[in-house]
């Protein structure tokens, strides 16, 4: 673990300039991301009581095709995507229309009927309030695709100042206790040393959320490759059919040759064909597991949408699991309130991280002429080597951001 | 050498390790591994809140070399 003063030197300005890039967008992240935590709490506060109205135990479920046609008479213009099931919400089925089966990903109409009574309970606006903004400044700061990949290098980035920073830690500690705090000398050292203390004990956090946060940007990237690769292979043999046309075989046949392939599973969601998530000529029915761990992987049960027959079913490659895993890591919602609490604890531990930091550097310029003068009148004499190790280190120290 | 790789790094090591439990365990399962969860990625949450509230001197002391 001996490091040569030059290591720590280029260490340092690892550190240095990775935090400083990006320190701006982490803030930010870290104070959107705050509410985003607990986003299902503040929607419940803001007085959203469960949809579906409390019915006999027992009362059966209409069929999914009456649902979906109560769907398009809603919205006579629009097309029905995606089907899908919010556990949140039990007894509601939501629907996603758009105006164009092949519209951008983002045009999108939500509706959430009564999956008993076929009754409309709620078109959400998904479009507006302060959690839209703040959900969006955090995914994609409102710029789309770009703006996603781009916070995606700025976690990067914050991933390589995590480990630079854990390579200083250890020559600056080396003759102190853990958790030492020379409130006694000067604010600079003060936040010092919070900030290496703090740093040091949020590392496994802080790099979980953070790389799993990375993930998360590539969505689109995981999409795209699964396409290619694991959906084109099980529709391969319609690649030549022709297009659909006329009535598609009904989504309950669809639902109950799906339910039949994979017993073990619940329905997340169907695709309908011509989506992003199915081939032109399937319905896509995606299975989830039911424990805390397999309810977050799903299978694609692909169906002929003609003939309401089973094409293919597969498991997930291993990059769309990862991307699916890495979900729960990074929003810290599968562990209950308790857990919800210690994400927030840790998101406000960065944020003193990255405003320390950010003082630290600017404190730093005082610092290091100080230190260059006491370095100068020191010349002629004889300096060890461990002076001279430490008087890099109060360097920098003084720089440590 | 090794003793003071130790000395540098047992604590971060250990609250590092009790989080990275608490982080998968949620993950396995509920109930049980839900509060194992709380309980250790709570506990570096402690230890640190007890390390930044302890009371230490605040007025200068005499300058002297730093040993």
């Amino acid at each position: 673990m001996m490091s040569t003063t030059k290591q720590i030197k280029a260490w340092f300005l690892i550190h240095k300039w990775t935090s400083l890039i990006c320190t701006a967008f982490l803030l930010m992240l870290c104070l959107t991301g705050l509410p985003l935590i607990f986003h299902e709490e503040i929607e419940h506060m803001e007085g959203k009581a469960p949809l579906a109205p409390v019915l006999p135990a027992g009362t059966p479920q209409v069929p999914l095709e009456k649902l979906a046609e109560k769907a398009r008479q809603h919205y006579p213009n629009k097309v029905i995507r995606y089907t899908y099931w919010d556990e949140h919400e039990p007894n509601t089925t939501t629907f996603t229309l758009s105006d164009s089966i092949t519209s951008p990903a983002d045009d999108y109409t939500l509706l959430i009927l009564d999956s008993r009574t076929a009754q409309v309970l709620e078109e959400p606006a998904v479009k507006e309030g302060f959690m839209y903004i703040m959900l969006q400044l955090h995914v994609d700061m409102f710029l789309g695709l770009g703006g996603k990949l781009f916070l995606g290098l700025m976690g990067l980035l914050f991933f390589v100042a995590i480990l630079s920073g854990l390579m200083l830690y250890s020559p600056i500690m080396r003759r102190f206790n853990f958790g030492m705090i020379r409130t006694e000398k000067s604010t600079r050292l003060k936040w010092l040393d919070m900030h290496n203390m703090l740093g040091v004990v949020t590392v496994i956090w802080a790099s979980v959320v953070g790389l799993t946060g990375v993930v998360n940007t590539l969505a689109e990237v995981v999409l795209g490759f699964w396409q290619q690769g694991q959906l084109a292979e099980m529709v391969a043999p319609y690649k030549n059919e022709a297009p659909l046309t006329g009535q598609l075989s009904p989504l309950d046949k669809a639902m109950k040759v799906a339910l039949r392939t994979a017993p073990d599973m619940s329905p997340s969601f169907i695709a309908y064909p011509g989506t992003p998530y199915s081939s032109q000529h399937h319905y896509a029915v995606f299975m989830k597991g039911n424990t805390p761990l397999t309810e977050r992987l799903v299978k694609p049960v692909l169906i002929d949408a003609k003939t309401g027959a089973l094409t293919d079913v597969r498991t997930m490659p291993w990059y769309v699991n990862a991307f699916f895993l890495s979900q729960p890591l990074h929003f810290g919602d599968y562990g209950g309130l308790p857990l919800k609490i210690i994400w927030a604890v840790f998101d406000l531990i960065m944020i003193v991280i990255l405003i320390s930091g950010l003082y630290l550097w600017f404190a730093r310029y005082k610092a290091t002429q100080a230190q260059l003068a006491r370095t100068l009148s020191k010349r002629d004499s004889a300096v060890d080597e461990q002076e001279i190790l430490s008087l890099n280190l109060e360097k920098t120290s003084a720089h440590e951001a | 050498m090794k003793r003071e790789f130790w000395h540098i790094w047992t604590i971060p090591l250990v609250l590092n390790v009790l989080g990275l439990i608490g982080l998968i365990a949620a993950l396995v399962g509920n109930d049980g591994w839900d509060i194992l969860s709380w309980i250790s990625l709570g506990i570096p949450l402690v230890v640190t809140a007890w390390y930044v509230t302890k009371p230490r001197p605040s007025r200068p002391r005499p300058a002297g070399r730093r040993t």
